[in-house]
């Protein structure tokens, strides 16, 4: 298939999925009554209400991004860097928590300590979300060159050489910690049920919802939304920054891969350190849920009960993965290879939807899907979920496939070229499989993310089959065994194709900055 | 083998399910609607395709996708948990009369006189007590108690922002008037009362004995003592201004793709075998009709002092309320 032809479908899925829904949210903002206006502005942005609510999710955002970082940049060097007992198991078990919703490992910690406040909402998001910076972290320690390690333990000593490589992998840990904030920020579930004793923690995603329910103030949801979309999207800026930092600084085609570091005494501490925090994060939730489930009978019936929850999901998850592995693929190519400006504008592109409150993404896609024709058959069918998830998330799969095709060399492609292989079966047959494991790692991060997700999809009728919306209603209904055992399954369901590739390729996925 | 990219929309177009016969936009419980759905489903061999509210979206969710779906309609029928948004449908043109043979029975004041909208299966606000914690001489008999600084800190209700709270607390400034009620919302503030994330958490965080007692729905109250809890439920404010009393509402909606099933199914809903159903059901129904037999736990409704609200003026003066309750208590 030629070149032009696959970019420009690329690129206009791209627009249709990522780009289109949040102009329209955009035109709707500046839009008072089909006239241009700041109207929407003006009337949400001087309520000084705002300001305390915008304070308090800074204050969740902030906080949280702090307790994942300090959890999970020491955990990503333990376990790349150290001779630490069973790192390579930590390393594995490190995106255990993902594959639980914040709000069941509020559950869990709610029922089982009582935990509740917003520090245990902080607590919550750090300890549920600190692989985003853990595994981020790890693969970054790992590409550090060993030969400038060497050079900096020659010069300065092991301190120095410690300093090198923090300094060096700290971007990626930003990166990850970024990604929390933009999590929490935009969450009020959990603040909401952990604040339902004690003073309650609103927070600014309550704004934007309650904006959203009054007939006619779409328009001052999204300029409700704005604050907290510059703070994300100046955040993921400096992700997209720092990523390409990142990876100037630590690949190189002559890349020497660093040696594993004896901690020697140190080594009781740090598997201590990795227990604890799994135990955590990811165990002790786990044991909790299965606990409350009580027995494999109830876990066998509630997939019963939900099994076409599970299908629909799973269904959709997995379609929204391959779309944005392989358009990640496309456009992280066409990056690559393009001009800086044409690059930069598809890597902001990518991360624009992350940025945009779900609530008013899933407002974008009822206006722009549902219409006649193919659209509405979209719109009725789980093409439209497919699409939320696909463009909702697609920085991740953007950004794990940008990471896997930087250190290709282009000459196999050139080579290739010239003996006449077309564009189509060039990306199929040679940049593809050399970039194997991040385009895996890329379906990964879209299934998980689409796995878990409830705000996006909740408003469209066909995202209304979904496992989490099932658990969701099932907490207030006062059902916790049937909860624990469907977030059970949910989190086995997630893990699926990690597991699969871990058996089929015999590798681990790799997800770098 | 090459695969077509074409080939990948009929997969993304629906593949997951056959097109449905009848589309339900229920705000009802998930628990308690889909049997009931499900039934209809089989009596008939009309497909039918539900999509629920989540528990903090209640109402709101639905509602708003309406509005938003509205030239171009997917939905047939709105089964609402409430009234209230079911009035603003029916101002908004959303709604098409449709005057059901299955009413025939339910008391005019739960008919739109127009027909766009028929109550049933009723639920009421109110207490859930704890009973190891209040004794039978302290129970609460005023919503106003919820403000006595006697339990400060101790009880509870779902913010009113959304959900029945929100229909209760937009009856109440229309009873009450608005600066009794502001008054009311800010001495909430001020004693302190937890607000939970919905009616059932309420009820959970008493059953649980978090909280002394708090208000919600019968449903959630029956919810509990189903859980084995010691928990009993308080109608409040009989003597005075009365307990408010919340029916479901069923409306067709206009340019409804199915719109003879979706009669039909509006038909079975109205019956009143699906009432007596509900009301034998966990979610405990209160049946709007005075000929359909109930449960010894469920309040016959000519046995309770109603709240009497102008509900028509209370969805007019909705957005505002929502506006002014968002003030106060998301703050």
């Amino acid at each position: 298939m030629s070149r032009i032809l696959l970019r420009g479908a690329a690129l206009f899925l791209f627009a249709l999925l990522a780009l289109l829904p949040v102009a329209s949210l955009l035109v709707e903002a500046f839009r008072v009554e089909g006239r241009l206006s700041l109207g929407n502005f003006a009337t949400v942005l001087t309520e000084g209400r705002q300001w305390g609510l915008l304070g308090r999710s800074l204050l969740l955002g902030l906080g949280s991004a702090v307790g994942a970082f300090l959890l999970g940049f020491p955990y990503g060097f333990l376990v790349a860097r150290t001779d630490t007992p069973g790192r390579r198991m930590f390393a594995a078990l490190a995106v255990g928590p993902l594959l639980l919703p914040p709000l069941v490992h509020a559950i869990a910690w709610n029922g089982m300590t009582g935990a509740s406040g917003p520090g245990a909402a902080i607590a919550v998001f750090a300890l549920g979300s600190f692989p985003l910076v853990a595994v981020l972290s790890a693969r970054a320690f790992e590409r550090v060159d060993a030969r400038r390690e060497e050079a900096a333990l020659l010069a300065g000593g092991g301190r120095a050489r410690l300093a090198l490589s923090s300094r060096l992998a700290l971007p990626a840990g930003l990166v990850g910690a970024l990604c929390v904030f933009v999590f929490a920020v935009s969450d009020f579930a959990v603040p909401d049920f952990l604040t339902s004793v004690g003073r309650k923690f609103s927070v600014y995603a309550d704004e934007i919802f309650t904006r959203w329910q009054r007939r006619g103030s779409s328009g001052q949801a999204v300029a409700a939304a704005l604050p907290i979309c510059l703070l994300s999207g100046a955040g993921l800026l400096a992700l997209a920054g720092l990523r390409r930092r990142g990876a100037s600084l630590t690949v190189g085609g002559d890349f020497v891969p660093p040696p594993l570091l004896s901690l020697g005494r140190g080594r009781a501490p740090a598997l201590a350190f990795l227990l604890a925090v799994g135990a955590l994060s990811f165990g002790i939730p786990i044991a909790r849920l299965a606990w409350v489930a009580g027995s494999l009978g109830t876990v066998r019936a509630a997939l019963a009960e939900a099994r076409f929850d599970v299908a629909n999901t799973m269904l959709a998850s997995t379609l929204a993965a391959a779309l944005a592995s392989v358009l990640a693929l496309l456009l992280a190519h066409l990056a690559l290879r393009a001009r800086p400006p044409i690059a930069r504008a598809i890597e902001v592109g990518a991360l624009l939807p992350l940025a945009v409150p779900a609530i008013a993404m899933a407002v974008a896609l009822i206006r722009l899907w549902n219409r006649g024709g193919l659209p509405g058959l979209v719109y009725t069918g789980v093409g439209v979920v497919v699409a939320a998830l696909a463009g909702r998330y697609f920085a991740f799969p953007y950004h794990a496939a940008a990471t896997g095709l930087a250190p290709l060399d282009p000459s196999l492609e050139e080579a290739a070229q010239g003996g006449g292989i077309p564009f189509g079966r060039r990306l199929l047959g040679i940049v593809a499989p050399l970039a194997g494991p991040s385009l895996a790692t890329a379906f990964v991060l879209t299934f998980v993310f689409g796995m878990r997700e409830l705000d996006t999809i909740v408003l469209i009728p066909s995202g209304n089959r979904s496992v989490m919306f099932r658990i969701y209603n099932a907490i207030h209904f006062s059902r916790p065994a049937f909860v624990a055992a469907l977030s059970l399954v949910l989190a086995f369901l997630t893990a699926l194709p990690l597991l699969l590739y871990r058996l089929l390729a015999g590798r681990r996925l790799e997800i770098g900055a | 083998m090459r695969f077509p990219p074409s080939a990948l929309l009929p997969l993304l177009a629906g593949a997951c399910a056959k097109p449905p016969t009848v589309v339900v936009y229920c705000a009802a419980d998930q628990e308690h609607a889909e049997p009931i759905l499900q039934e209809f489903g089989k009596r008939t061999g009309i497909a039918v395709d539900a999509k629920f509210d989540i528990e903090a979206a209640k109402t709101v969710g639905l509602a708003r996708t309406l509005e938003e779906e509205k030239d171009h309609p997917r939905c047939d029928v709105f089964w609402n948990n409430e009234i209230l948004h079911t009035i603003r449908l029916k101002e908004a043109r959303i709604l098409a009369p449709y005057r059901s043979p299955s009413a025939e029975g339910i008391p005019p004041e739960f008919v739109d006189p127009e027909g766009f909208w028929t109550g049933f299966a009723a639920r009421a606000r109110v207490f859930i007590v704890n009973t190891n914690r209040v004794r039978d001489v302290e129970r609460p008999k005023s919503i106003r108690e919820l403000a006595d600084p006697h339990w400060k800190g101790q009880v509870g209700l779902a913010k009113p922002t959304a959900g029945t709270a929100l229909t209760h607390f937009a009856a109440l400034f229309e009873v009450w008037g608005e600066e009794k009620t502001r008054e009311f919302c800010e001495a909430l503030l001020a004693n302190e009362v937890n607000l939970a994330s919905g009616n059932g958490p309420v009820a959970s965080l008493v059953g649980g004995g978090h909280l002394i007692f708090g208000l919600t729905d019968t449903d959630d109250v029956r919810a509990q003592q189903l859980n084995g809890k010691p928990v009993a439920a308080v109608y409040p404010d009989e003597p005075e201004d009365g307990v408010l009393v919340i029916p479901n509402t069923l409306a067709l909606v206009a340019g409804a793709p199915h719109a003879e099933n979706g009669k039909k199914l509006i038909d079975y809903l109205l019956s009143p075998a699906v009432e007596r159903r509900l009301a034998a059901s966990p979610s405990a129904n209160i049946p709007v009709r005075p000929t359909v037999e109930t449960p010894e736990h469920v309040r016959r409704l000519d046995s309770i002092r109603r709240m009497e609200v102008d509900w028509v003026a209370a969805a007019r003066n909705l957005p505002a309320r929502v506006e002014t309750l968002s003030e106060i208590f998301v703050r």
